[in-house]
Protein backbone atom coordinates (compact mmCIF):
# COMPACT_ATOMS: atom_id res chain seq x y z
CA UNK A 1 0.00 0.00 0.00
CA UNK A 2 1.53 3.31 -1.08
CA UNK A 3 2.42 5.78 1.59
CA UNK A 4 0.18 8.87 1.81
CA UNK A 5 2.07 11.79 0.26
CA UNK A 6 3.53 14.23 2.78
CA UNK A 7 2.04 17.69 2.98
CA UNK A 8 5.28 19.09 1.60
CA UNK A 9 5.08 16.89 -1.46
CA UNK A 10 1.47 17.95 -1.94
CA UNK A 11 2.40 21.60 -1.70
CA UNK A 12 5.20 21.12 -4.22
CA UNK A 13 2.86 19.39 -6.61
CA UNK A 14 0.30 22.18 -6.31
CA UNK A 15 2.98 24.85 -6.88
CA UNK A 16 4.21 23.02 -9.96
CA UNK A 17 0.70 22.97 -11.32
CA UNK A 18 0.27 26.69 -10.70
CA UNK A 19 3.68 27.74 -12.02
CA UNK A 20 2.80 28.17 -15.70
CA UNK A 21 -0.08 30.42 -14.86
CA UNK A 22 1.90 32.42 -12.30
CA UNK A 23 4.70 32.82 -14.79
CA UNK A 24 2.40 33.95 -17.56
CA UNK A 25 0.67 36.45 -15.31
CA UNK A 26 4.02 37.77 -14.11
CA UNK A 27 5.15 38.31 -17.67
CA UNK A 28 1.86 40.04 -18.44
CA UNK A 29 2.40 42.36 -15.50
CA UNK A 30 5.96 43.14 -16.51
CA UNK A 31 4.81 43.78 -20.04
CA UNK A 32 2.15 46.24 -18.88
CA UNK A 33 4.47 48.01 -16.47
CA UNK A 34 7.31 48.22 -18.95
CA UNK A 35 5.37 49.66 -21.83
CA UNK A 36 3.19 51.99 -19.79
CA UNK A 37 6.33 53.29 -18.04
CA UNK A 38 8.05 53.72 -21.37
CA UNK A 39 5.23 55.58 -23.11
CA UNK A 40 4.36 57.71 -20.10
CA UNK A 41 8.02 58.66 -19.70
CA UNK A 42 8.16 59.81 -23.32
CA UNK A 43 4.98 61.84 -23.11
CA UNK A 44 5.68 63.01 -19.56
CA UNK A 45 9.13 64.18 -20.62
CA UNK A 46 7.64 66.29 -23.39
CA UNK A 47 5.12 67.68 -20.92
CA UNK A 48 7.81 68.49 -18.35
CA UNK A 49 9.93 70.21 -20.99
CA UNK A 50 6.95 72.37 -21.96
CA UNK A 51 6.43 73.23 -18.32
CA UNK A 52 10.02 74.28 -17.60
CA UNK A 53 10.10 76.29 -20.81
CA UNK A 54 6.90 78.17 -20.09
CA UNK A 55 7.07 78.17 -16.28
CA UNK A 56 7.48 81.31 -14.14
CA UNK A 57 11.27 80.94 -13.84
CA UNK A 58 11.49 79.16 -17.19
CA UNK A 59 13.70 79.62 -20.21
CA UNK A 60 10.89 81.24 -22.15
CA UNK A 61 8.13 82.18 -19.70
CA UNK A 62 4.58 82.03 -21.06
CA UNK A 63 2.31 82.37 -18.02
CA UNK A 64 -0.87 81.61 -19.97
CA UNK A 65 0.36 78.32 -21.43
CA UNK A 66 1.89 77.27 -18.13
CA UNK A 67 -1.38 77.91 -16.29
CA UNK A 68 -3.23 75.62 -18.71
CA UNK A 69 -0.62 72.83 -18.41
CA UNK A 70 -0.50 73.19 -14.65
CA UNK A 71 -4.27 72.86 -14.25
CA UNK A 72 -4.41 69.98 -16.72
CA UNK A 73 -1.73 68.08 -14.80
CA UNK A 74 -3.51 68.62 -11.50
CA UNK A 75 -6.79 67.49 -13.03
CA UNK A 76 -5.21 64.39 -14.52
CA UNK A 77 -3.60 63.49 -11.23
CA UNK A 78 -6.75 63.94 -9.19
CA UNK A 79 -8.78 61.62 -11.45
CA UNK A 80 -9.33 58.25 -9.66
CA UNK A 81 -7.64 55.56 -11.74
CA UNK A 82 -10.52 53.13 -11.65
CA UNK A 83 -12.83 55.78 -13.15
CA UNK A 84 -10.27 56.77 -15.75
CA UNK A 85 -9.97 53.14 -16.69
CA UNK A 86 -13.64 53.01 -17.59
CA UNK A 87 -13.90 56.53 -18.97
CA UNK A 88 -11.29 56.01 -21.65
CA UNK A 89 -12.57 52.68 -22.90
CA UNK A 90 -13.40 54.19 -26.30
CA UNK A 91 -9.84 55.45 -26.65
CA UNK A 92 -8.47 52.08 -25.60
CA UNK A 93 -10.60 50.32 -28.20
CA UNK A 94 -9.52 52.81 -30.84
CA UNK A 95 -5.84 52.18 -30.18
CA UNK A 96 -5.69 48.46 -29.41
CA UNK A 97 -8.90 47.17 -30.97
CA UNK A 98 -9.95 45.53 -27.69
CA UNK A 99 -10.64 46.46 -24.09
CA UNK A 100 -9.48 43.34 -22.27
CA UNK A 101 -6.06 41.82 -21.83
CA UNK A 102 -2.76 43.30 -20.87
CA UNK A 103 -2.15 45.14 -24.17
CA UNK A 104 -5.40 47.02 -23.66
CA UNK A 105 -4.40 47.92 -20.08
CA UNK A 106 -1.35 49.77 -21.31
CA UNK A 107 -3.52 52.59 -22.64
CA UNK A 108 -5.23 53.66 -19.38
CA UNK A 109 -2.04 53.01 -17.41
CA UNK A 110 -0.10 55.31 -19.71
CA UNK A 111 -2.76 58.00 -19.73
CA UNK A 112 -2.98 57.97 -15.95
CA UNK A 113 0.80 58.15 -15.55
CA UNK A 114 1.55 61.01 -17.97
CA UNK A 115 0.57 63.91 -15.65
CA UNK A 116 2.29 62.10 -12.78
CA UNK A 117 5.53 61.76 -14.75
CA UNK A 118 5.20 65.34 -15.99
CA UNK A 119 5.12 66.62 -12.44
CA UNK A 120 7.96 64.39 -11.21
CA UNK A 121 10.24 65.37 -14.07
CA UNK A 122 9.35 69.04 -13.79
CA UNK A 123 10.45 68.90 -10.15
CA UNK A 124 13.68 67.13 -11.16
CA UNK A 125 14.40 69.74 -13.81
CA UNK A 126 13.73 72.60 -11.43
CA UNK A 127 16.24 71.09 -9.00
CA UNK A 128 19.09 71.72 -11.44
CA UNK A 129 21.19 74.61 -10.12
CA UNK A 130 20.08 77.87 -11.72
CA UNK A 131 23.66 79.10 -11.76
CA UNK A 132 24.63 76.25 -14.07
CA UNK A 133 21.84 77.21 -16.48
CA UNK A 134 22.98 80.80 -16.29
CA UNK A 135 26.52 79.75 -17.18
CA UNK A 136 25.25 77.78 -20.18
CA UNK A 137 23.26 80.80 -21.35
CA UNK A 138 26.30 83.02 -20.89
CA UNK A 139 28.25 80.86 -23.36
CA UNK A 140 25.57 81.24 -25.98
CA UNK A 141 23.74 77.93 -25.58
CA UNK A 142 20.21 77.97 -26.99
CA UNK A 143 17.20 76.54 -25.19
CA UNK A 144 17.40 73.12 -26.86
CA UNK A 145 21.06 72.80 -25.87
CA UNK A 146 20.31 73.89 -22.34
CA UNK A 147 17.61 71.23 -22.02
CA UNK A 148 19.47 68.35 -23.64
CA UNK A 149 23.06 69.15 -22.70
CA UNK A 150 22.57 70.66 -19.26
CA UNK A 151 19.22 70.09 -17.58
CA UNK A 152 18.61 66.50 -18.68
CA UNK A 153 22.12 65.15 -17.94
CA UNK A 154 22.35 67.00 -14.63
CA UNK A 155 18.92 65.76 -13.53
CA UNK A 156 19.46 62.20 -14.74
CA UNK A 157 20.29 60.51 -11.41
CA UNK A 158 17.23 62.04 -9.76
CA UNK A 159 15.14 61.02 -12.76
CA UNK A 160 16.29 57.42 -12.40
CA UNK A 161 14.99 57.37 -8.83
CA UNK A 162 11.69 58.70 -10.05
CA UNK A 163 11.54 55.97 -12.70
CA UNK A 164 11.45 53.55 -9.78
CA UNK A 165 8.61 55.52 -8.19
CA UNK A 166 6.78 55.47 -11.52
CA UNK A 167 7.28 51.76 -12.25
CA UNK A 168 6.22 50.77 -8.74
CA UNK A 169 3.15 52.97 -8.89
CA UNK A 170 2.25 51.45 -12.24
CA UNK A 171 2.77 47.98 -10.79
CA UNK A 172 0.08 48.78 -8.24
CA UNK A 173 -2.20 50.29 -10.87
CA UNK A 174 -1.69 47.30 -13.16
CA UNK A 175 -3.09 45.05 -10.44
CA UNK A 176 -6.11 47.33 -10.39
CA UNK A 177 -6.40 47.19 -14.16
CA UNK A 178 -6.32 43.42 -13.75
CA UNK A 179 -9.49 43.65 -11.70
CA UNK A 180 -11.42 44.74 -14.78
CA UNK A 181 -10.00 42.05 -17.03
CA UNK A 182 -6.59 43.49 -17.73
CA UNK A 183 -4.62 40.32 -17.14
CA UNK A 184 -1.50 40.03 -15.05
CA UNK A 185 -0.95 39.14 -11.42
CA UNK A 186 -3.80 41.31 -10.14
CA UNK A 187 -6.21 39.55 -12.46
CA UNK A 188 -4.91 36.15 -11.32
CA UNK A 189 -5.16 37.02 -7.64
CA UNK A 190 -8.74 38.13 -7.99
CA UNK A 191 -9.85 35.31 -10.28
CA UNK A 192 -8.54 32.53 -8.01
CA UNK A 193 -8.08 34.07 -4.62
CA UNK A 194 -11.23 36.11 -4.43
CA UNK A 195 -13.70 34.40 -6.75
CA UNK A 196 -12.68 30.79 -6.13
CA UNK A 197 -11.35 31.02 -2.59
CA UNK A 198 -7.92 29.66 -3.55
CA UNK A 199 -6.11 31.83 -1.06
CA UNK A 200 -2.69 30.34 -1.84
CA UNK A 201 -2.79 31.71 -5.38
CA UNK A 202 -3.48 35.16 -4.05
CA UNK A 203 -0.55 34.84 -1.65
CA UNK A 204 1.80 33.76 -4.43
CA UNK A 205 0.69 36.64 -6.62
CA UNK A 206 1.26 39.14 -3.81
CA UNK A 207 4.68 37.62 -3.05
CA UNK A 208 5.70 38.03 -6.67
CA UNK A 209 4.53 41.66 -6.64
CA UNK A 210 6.56 42.33 -3.50
CA UNK A 211 9.59 40.77 -5.14
CA UNK A 212 9.13 42.87 -8.25
CA UNK A 213 8.96 46.06 -6.21
CA UNK A 214 12.20 45.12 -4.47
CA UNK A 215 13.94 44.37 -7.75
CA UNK A 216 12.78 47.55 -9.48
CA UNK A 217 13.91 49.67 -6.56
CA UNK A 218 17.29 47.93 -6.30
CA UNK A 219 18.00 48.23 -10.00
CA UNK A 220 17.16 51.93 -9.99
CA UNK A 221 19.23 52.53 -6.87
CA UNK A 222 22.13 50.80 -8.55
CA UNK A 223 21.92 53.05 -11.60
CA UNK A 224 21.42 56.10 -9.41
CA UNK A 225 24.69 55.41 -7.62
CA UNK A 226 26.43 54.68 -10.84
CA UNK A 227 25.24 57.85 -12.55
CA UNK A 228 25.76 60.27 -9.72
CA UNK B 1 34.77 98.10 -26.22
CA UNK B 2 31.76 98.69 -23.98
CA UNK B 3 29.67 101.84 -23.73
CA UNK B 4 26.77 102.03 -21.32
CA UNK B 5 24.62 105.13 -21.31
CA UNK B 6 21.83 106.15 -18.94
CA UNK B 7 20.93 102.59 -18.09
CA UNK B 8 17.79 102.07 -16.00
CA UNK B 9 16.46 98.78 -14.73
CA UNK B 10 13.65 97.93 -12.35
CA UNK B 11 12.29 94.73 -10.86
CA UNK B 12 8.62 95.47 -10.33
CA UNK B 13 8.51 98.50 -8.05
CA UNK B 14 12.17 98.30 -7.16
CA UNK B 15 14.59 100.47 -9.12
CA UNK B 16 17.76 98.36 -9.25
CA UNK B 17 19.87 100.46 -11.64
CA UNK B 18 19.52 104.21 -11.98
CA UNK B 19 21.05 106.15 -14.80
CA UNK B 20 24.28 104.18 -15.05
CA UNK B 21 26.86 105.23 -17.63
CA UNK B 22 30.29 103.75 -18.15
CA UNK B 23 32.95 103.19 -20.78
CA UNK B 24 35.34 100.29 -20.91
CA UNK B 25 38.36 100.38 -23.17
CA UNK B 26 39.73 97.36 -25.00
CA UNK B 27 42.32 95.49 -22.96
CA UNK B 28 41.68 97.12 -19.59
CA UNK B 29 40.56 95.61 -16.31
CA UNK B 30 37.54 97.60 -15.22
CA UNK B 31 36.11 97.31 -11.71
CA UNK B 32 32.52 97.53 -10.52
CA UNK B 33 32.42 97.63 -6.76
CA UNK B 34 29.63 98.02 -4.22
CA UNK B 35 27.95 96.43 -1.26
CA UNK B 36 25.60 93.48 -1.44
CA UNK B 37 22.39 94.31 -3.28
CA UNK B 38 23.88 97.36 -4.99
CA UNK B 39 22.97 95.99 -8.40
CA UNK B 40 26.41 94.85 -9.55
CA UNK B 41 25.35 91.46 -10.86
CA UNK B 42 22.33 92.99 -12.56
CA UNK B 43 24.54 95.54 -14.32
CA UNK B 44 26.97 92.83 -15.41
CA UNK B 45 24.14 90.65 -16.72
CA UNK B 46 22.84 93.55 -18.79
CA UNK B 47 26.18 93.57 -20.63
CA UNK B 48 25.70 90.11 -22.12
CA UNK B 49 21.94 90.32 -22.37
CA UNK B 50 21.15 87.79 -19.64
CA UNK B 51 19.03 90.59 -18.22
CA UNK B 52 16.78 93.02 -20.07
CA UNK B 53 16.84 96.70 -19.20
CA UNK B 54 14.14 99.34 -19.25
CA UNK B 55 15.90 102.28 -20.86
CA UNK B 56 19.31 103.50 -21.89
CA UNK B 57 21.78 101.85 -24.22
CA UNK B 58 24.35 99.11 -23.77
CA UNK B 59 26.75 98.91 -26.68
CA UNK B 60 29.19 96.00 -26.61
CA UNK B 61 31.65 95.60 -29.46
CA UNK B 62 29.57 97.98 -31.57
CA UNK B 63 26.29 96.14 -31.02
CA UNK B 64 23.36 97.43 -29.00
CA UNK B 65 22.62 94.48 -26.70
CA UNK B 66 19.00 95.33 -25.94
CA UNK B 67 17.94 95.43 -29.58
CA UNK B 68 19.72 92.27 -30.78
CA UNK B 69 17.68 89.38 -32.14
CA UNK B 70 18.12 86.06 -30.31
CA UNK B 71 20.60 84.59 -32.84
CA UNK B 72 22.77 87.70 -32.85
CA UNK B 73 22.69 87.81 -29.07
CA UNK B 74 23.96 84.23 -28.81
CA UNK B 75 26.78 85.07 -31.21
CA UNK B 76 27.68 88.11 -29.13
CA UNK B 77 27.78 85.96 -25.99
CA UNK B 78 30.16 83.65 -27.76
CA UNK B 79 32.62 86.55 -27.75
CA UNK B 80 32.15 87.18 -24.01
CA UNK B 81 33.25 84.71 -21.35
CA UNK B 82 31.82 84.75 -17.84
CA UNK B 83 32.89 83.41 -14.44
CA UNK B 84 30.86 83.23 -11.27
CA UNK B 85 31.11 83.37 -7.50
CA UNK B 86 29.65 79.88 -7.17
CA UNK B 87 31.66 78.56 -10.15
CA UNK B 88 28.50 77.04 -11.72
CA UNK B 89 30.19 73.92 -13.02
CA UNK B 90 28.19 70.89 -14.08
CA UNK B 91 28.50 68.32 -11.33
CA UNK B 92 28.07 65.34 -13.62
CA UNK B 93 30.74 66.40 -16.07
CA UNK B 94 34.40 66.09 -15.25
CA UNK B 95 36.85 68.96 -15.58
CA UNK B 96 37.61 68.22 -19.22
CA UNK B 97 33.95 67.99 -20.16
CA UNK B 98 33.09 71.19 -18.30
CA UNK B 99 35.73 73.13 -20.15
CA UNK B 100 34.59 71.51 -23.40
CA UNK B 101 30.99 72.65 -22.90
CA UNK B 102 31.13 76.00 -24.73
CA UNK B 103 33.02 74.32 -27.57
CA UNK B 104 30.29 71.69 -27.88
CA UNK B 105 27.67 74.41 -27.91
CA UNK B 106 29.40 75.96 -30.90
CA UNK B 107 29.90 72.64 -32.69
CA UNK B 108 33.68 72.38 -32.51
CA UNK B 109 34.96 69.09 -33.98
CA UNK B 110 36.08 66.46 -31.42
CA UNK B 111 39.79 66.68 -32.20
CA UNK B 112 39.68 70.46 -31.97
CA UNK B 113 38.00 70.21 -28.57
CA UNK B 114 40.66 67.84 -27.27
CA UNK B 115 43.54 70.13 -28.20
CA UNK B 116 41.85 73.30 -27.08
CA UNK B 117 40.82 71.91 -23.68
CA UNK B 118 44.32 70.53 -23.09
CA UNK B 119 45.82 73.95 -23.84
CA UNK B 120 43.32 75.69 -21.55
CA UNK B 121 43.95 73.31 -18.67
CA UNK B 122 47.64 73.95 -19.06
CA UNK B 123 47.00 77.69 -19.00
CA UNK B 124 45.17 77.47 -15.65
CA UNK B 125 47.52 74.83 -14.23
CA UNK B 126 45.09 71.90 -14.03
CA UNK B 127 46.52 69.47 -16.59
CA UNK B 128 46.46 66.65 -14.06
CA UNK B 129 42.82 67.16 -13.04
CA UNK B 130 41.13 66.61 -16.41
CA UNK B 131 39.29 63.50 -15.26
CA UNK B 132 38.14 64.79 -11.85
CA UNK B 133 34.58 65.70 -10.98
CA UNK B 134 34.13 69.27 -9.67
CA UNK B 135 33.03 67.84 -6.31
CA UNK B 136 36.60 66.61 -5.78
CA UNK B 137 38.20 70.01 -6.36
CA UNK B 138 38.98 72.89 -4.01
CA UNK B 139 37.30 76.26 -4.50
CA UNK B 140 40.35 77.72 -6.17
CA UNK B 141 40.62 74.78 -8.55
CA UNK B 142 36.93 75.05 -9.40
CA UNK B 143 37.39 78.70 -10.27
CA UNK B 144 40.33 77.77 -12.48
CA UNK B 145 38.06 75.37 -14.31
CA UNK B 146 35.53 78.20 -14.57
CA UNK B 147 38.19 80.45 -16.07
CA UNK B 148 39.34 77.79 -18.53
CA UNK B 149 35.73 77.26 -19.60
CA UNK B 150 35.17 81.00 -19.98
CA UNK B 151 38.24 81.27 -22.22
CA UNK B 152 37.35 78.25 -24.35
CA UNK B 153 35.84 80.27 -27.19
CA UNK B 154 38.63 82.87 -27.26
CA UNK B 155 36.41 85.67 -25.98
CA UNK B 156 37.37 89.32 -26.27
CA UNK B 157 35.69 90.23 -22.98
CA UNK B 158 35.64 88.35 -19.68
CA UNK B 159 32.88 89.14 -17.18
CA UNK B 160 33.72 88.20 -13.59
CA UNK B 161 30.89 88.18 -11.05
CA UNK B 162 32.40 88.00 -7.56
CA UNK B 163 34.93 85.52 -8.91
CA UNK B 164 36.96 85.46 -5.70
CA UNK B 165 34.32 86.10 -3.05
CA UNK B 166 34.02 82.44 -2.08
CA UNK B 167 37.78 81.92 -1.79
CA UNK B 168 40.27 82.37 1.03
CA UNK B 169 42.74 85.30 0.81
CA UNK B 170 45.64 83.31 -0.55
CA UNK B 171 43.58 81.55 -3.21
CA UNK B 172 42.01 84.89 -4.06
CA UNK B 173 45.45 86.26 -4.83
CA UNK B 174 46.38 83.33 -7.02
CA UNK B 175 43.15 83.67 -9.02
CA UNK B 176 43.67 87.43 -9.36
CA UNK B 177 47.23 86.85 -10.57
CA UNK B 178 45.91 84.39 -13.13
CA UNK B 179 43.33 86.90 -14.36
CA UNK B 180 45.96 89.60 -14.63
CA UNK B 181 48.25 87.24 -16.49
CA UNK B 182 45.47 86.36 -18.93
CA UNK B 183 44.63 90.02 -19.36
CA UNK B 184 48.21 90.79 -20.33
CA UNK B 185 48.86 87.71 -22.44
CA UNK B 186 45.62 87.53 -24.38
CA UNK B 187 44.84 91.24 -24.35
CA UNK B 188 41.48 90.32 -22.87
CA UNK B 189 39.17 93.04 -21.59
CA UNK B 190 38.04 92.14 -18.07
CA UNK B 191 35.07 93.49 -16.13
CA UNK B 192 35.49 92.65 -12.49
CA UNK B 193 32.46 92.84 -10.22
CA UNK B 194 33.17 92.52 -6.52
CA UNK B 195 32.31 93.79 -3.07
CA UNK B 196 35.95 93.41 -2.02
CA UNK B 197 37.59 96.83 -2.18
CA UNK B 198 41.07 95.26 -2.05
CA UNK B 199 40.33 93.39 -5.26
CA UNK B 200 39.58 96.46 -7.36
CA UNK B 201 42.48 98.33 -5.82
CA UNK B 202 44.79 95.54 -6.80
CA UNK B 203 43.41 94.82 -10.22
CA UNK B 204 41.62 97.74 -11.81
CA UNK B 205 42.98 100.91 -13.26
CA UNK B 206 39.47 102.33 -13.42
CA UNK B 207 36.49 101.57 -11.23
CA UNK B 208 32.79 102.32 -10.93
CA UNK B 209 31.39 102.50 -7.42
CA UNK B 210 27.81 101.35 -7.26
CA UNK B 211 25.58 102.08 -4.30
CA UNK B 212 21.93 101.14 -4.18
CA UNK B 213 21.64 101.22 -7.97
CA UNK B 214 23.42 104.55 -8.36
CA UNK B 215 26.87 105.18 -9.79
CA UNK B 216 28.45 107.04 -6.89
CA UNK B 217 31.82 107.57 -8.43
CA UNK B 218 33.80 106.51 -11.42
CA UNK B 219 37.36 107.05 -12.53
CA UNK B 220 40.92 106.08 -11.76
CA UNK B 221 40.86 103.57 -8.91
CA UNK B 222 43.74 105.10 -7.01
CA UNK B 223 42.16 108.56 -7.17
CA UNK B 224 38.80 107.22 -6.02
CA UNK B 225 40.24 105.50 -3.01
CA UNK B 226 42.93 107.97 -2.01
CA UNK B 227 40.80 111.05 -2.37
CA UNK B 228 37.21 109.95 -2.49
CA UNK B 229 34.59 112.57 -3.34
CA UNK B 230 32.52 113.66 -0.33
CA UNK B 231 29.84 111.20 0.66
CA UNK B 232 31.78 108.25 -0.67
CA UNK B 233 34.11 107.84 2.24
CA UNK B 234 31.80 105.80 4.40
CA UNK B 235 31.23 103.52 1.44
CA UNK B 236 34.91 102.98 0.79
CA UNK B 237 36.63 102.91 4.15
CA UNK B 238 34.58 100.43 6.03
CA UNK B 239 37.65 98.67 7.34
CA UNK B 240 38.50 100.96 10.24
CA UNK B 241 37.05 100.89 13.68
CA UNK B 242 37.54 104.48 14.78
CA UNK B 243 38.20 105.88 18.20
CA UNK B 244 35.20 107.97 19.09
CA UNK B 245 37.08 110.67 20.99
CA UNK B 246 39.32 113.10 19.19
CA UNK B 247 39.76 113.28 15.45
CA UNK B 248 40.93 110.42 13.26
CA UNK B 249 43.14 111.27 10.32
CA UNK B 250 44.09 108.83 7.64
CA UNK B 251 47.51 109.39 6.11
CA UNK B 252 48.67 107.79 2.90
CA UNK B 253 52.22 107.57 1.63
CA UNK B 254 54.25 105.73 -0.92
CA UNK B 255 56.08 102.80 0.58
CA UNK B 256 59.48 104.39 0.11
CA UNK B 257 58.77 107.11 2.63
CA UNK B 258 59.89 106.07 6.09
CA UNK B 259 56.71 106.32 8.10
CA UNK B 260 58.33 106.42 11.48
CA UNK B 261 60.44 109.35 10.36
CA UNK B 262 57.47 111.51 9.51
CA UNK B 263 55.40 110.53 12.49
CA UNK B 264 58.08 111.03 15.07
CA UNK B 265 59.31 114.29 13.55
CA UNK B 266 55.72 115.54 13.51
CA UNK B 267 55.34 114.74 17.17
CA UNK B 268 58.58 116.46 17.95
CA UNK B 269 58.17 119.60 15.91
CA UNK B 270 54.51 120.15 16.89
CA UNK B 271 55.07 119.12 20.47
CA UNK B 272 51.77 117.30 20.83
CA UNK B 273 50.52 113.83 21.62
CA UNK B 274 48.60 111.60 19.27
CA UNK B 275 47.90 107.93 19.12
CA UNK B 276 48.19 105.50 16.27
CA UNK B 277 44.89 103.78 15.56
CA UNK B 278 45.88 101.46 12.78
CA UNK B 279 47.92 101.02 9.69
CA UNK B 280 48.00 98.99 6.54
CA UNK B 281 49.70 98.43 3.25
CA UNK B 282 47.46 98.46 0.21
CA UNK B 283 48.30 97.44 -3.25
CA UNK B 284 47.17 99.55 -6.19
CA UNK B 285 47.98 97.53 -9.29
CA UNK B 286 51.76 97.92 -9.50
CA UNK B 287 52.18 100.26 -6.52
CA UNK B 288 52.10 99.56 -2.83
CA UNK B 289 50.88 102.39 -0.63
CA UNK B 290 51.08 102.65 3.14
CA UNK B 291 48.29 104.01 5.31
CA UNK B 292 48.24 105.11 8.90
CA UNK B 293 45.30 106.30 10.94
CA UNK B 294 46.21 108.62 13.78
CA UNK B 295 44.03 110.16 16.45
CA UNK B 296 44.56 113.73 17.67
CA UNK B 297 42.71 116.00 20.07
CA UNK B 298 40.29 118.37 18.32
CA UNK B 299 42.20 121.43 19.52
CA UNK B 300 45.35 120.12 17.82
CA UNK B 301 43.67 119.38 14.51
CA UNK B 302 44.48 122.62 12.68
CA UNK B 303 48.11 122.53 13.71
CA UNK B 304 48.42 118.94 12.55
CA UNK B 305 46.75 119.59 9.23
CA UNK B 306 49.00 122.57 8.58
CA UNK B 307 51.96 120.34 9.12
CA UNK B 308 50.60 117.67 6.78
CA UNK B 309 49.78 120.21 4.09
CA UNK B 310 53.33 121.44 4.17
CA UNK B 311 54.66 117.88 3.77
CA UNK B 312 52.44 117.18 0.72
CA UNK B 313 51.14 113.92 2.11
CA UNK B 314 47.80 112.41 1.15
CA UNK B 315 45.48 112.66 4.12
CA UNK B 316 41.85 112.76 5.06
CA UNK B 317 39.84 113.36 8.20
CA UNK B 318 37.69 110.32 8.86
CA UNK B 319 35.38 111.28 11.66
CA UNK B 320 31.70 110.57 11.60
CA UNK B 321 29.41 113.55 11.81
CA UNK B 322 32.21 116.02 11.15
CA UNK B 323 32.35 117.74 7.80
CA UNK B 324 34.61 115.57 5.72
CA UNK B 325 37.81 117.12 4.60
CA UNK B 326 40.60 115.81 2.56
CA UNK B 327 43.68 116.61 0.71
CA UNK B 328 45.35 114.65 -2.02
N1 LIG C 1 15.19 88.33 -10.42
C1 LIG C 1 15.01 89.31 -9.53
N2 LIG C 1 13.78 89.70 -9.18
C2 LIG C 1 13.58 90.70 -8.30
N3 LIG C 1 14.57 91.39 -7.70
C3 LIG C 1 15.83 91.06 -7.98
C4 LIG C 1 16.12 90.01 -8.91
N4 LIG C 1 17.46 89.90 -9.01
C5 LIG C 1 17.97 90.82 -8.19
N5 LIG C 1 17.00 91.53 -7.56
C6 LIG C 1 17.19 92.65 -6.63
O1 LIG C 1 17.97 93.61 -7.27
C7 LIG C 1 18.91 94.18 -6.37
C8 LIG C 1 20.30 94.09 -6.96
O2 LIG C 1 20.67 92.72 -7.08
P1 LIG C 1 22.08 92.27 -7.59
O3 LIG C 1 22.09 90.80 -7.59
O4 LIG C 1 22.39 92.97 -8.86
O5 LIG C 1 23.01 92.83 -6.44
P2 LIG C 1 24.55 92.62 -6.24
O6 LIG C 1 25.14 93.98 -6.16
O7 LIG C 1 25.09 91.71 -7.27
O8 LIG C 1 24.60 91.95 -4.82
P3 LIG C 1 25.54 90.77 -4.28
O9 LIG C 1 26.83 91.39 -3.90
O10 LIG C 1 24.79 90.27 -3.08
O11 LIG C 1 25.67 89.76 -5.36
C9 LIG C 1 18.75 93.43 -5.07
O12 LIG C 1 18.04 94.22 -4.18
C10 LIG C 1 17.95 92.21 -5.41
O13 LIG C 1 17.10 91.87 -4.36
MG1 LIG D 1 25.85 89.70 -7.20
Amino acid sequence: MPEAPSSFALWLERLAALTPELLESSLDTLYMVFFSSFFSLLAGFALAVCMILTGPAGLNPRPGIYRVLDVAVNLGRSFPFIILLIAIIPLTRLITGTTIGSAASIVPLTVAAIPFVGRLLEANFLEVDRGVLEAARAFGANNAQIIFKVILPEALPAIVLNVAVLAITLLGYSAMAGAVGGGGLGDLAIKYGYNRFQVDVMIYAVCILVLMVQIIQSVCNFFYKKLR
Amino acid sequence: MIQVENLHKRYGERQVLRDISLQVEAGEIFGIVGHSGAGKSTLLRCLNGLEKYDSGTVVVMDQEVGSLAEKKLLTLRRRMGMIFQTFNLMERRNVFENVAFPLEVWHTPKAGIRDRVAALLRLVGLEDKAGERPANLSGGQKQRVGIARALALNPEILLCDEATSALDPRTTLSILDLLRDINARLNLTIILVTHQMEVVKRMCRRTLILDNGLARGTGETAELFLAPPPGLRRLIHDEYAHISQGVNIRLGFPKEIAREGIISSMARSLDLDFSIVGGSLERYQEDVLGFLVINVLPEHLEKTLDYLRARKLRWQVLDDGQPEDCHA
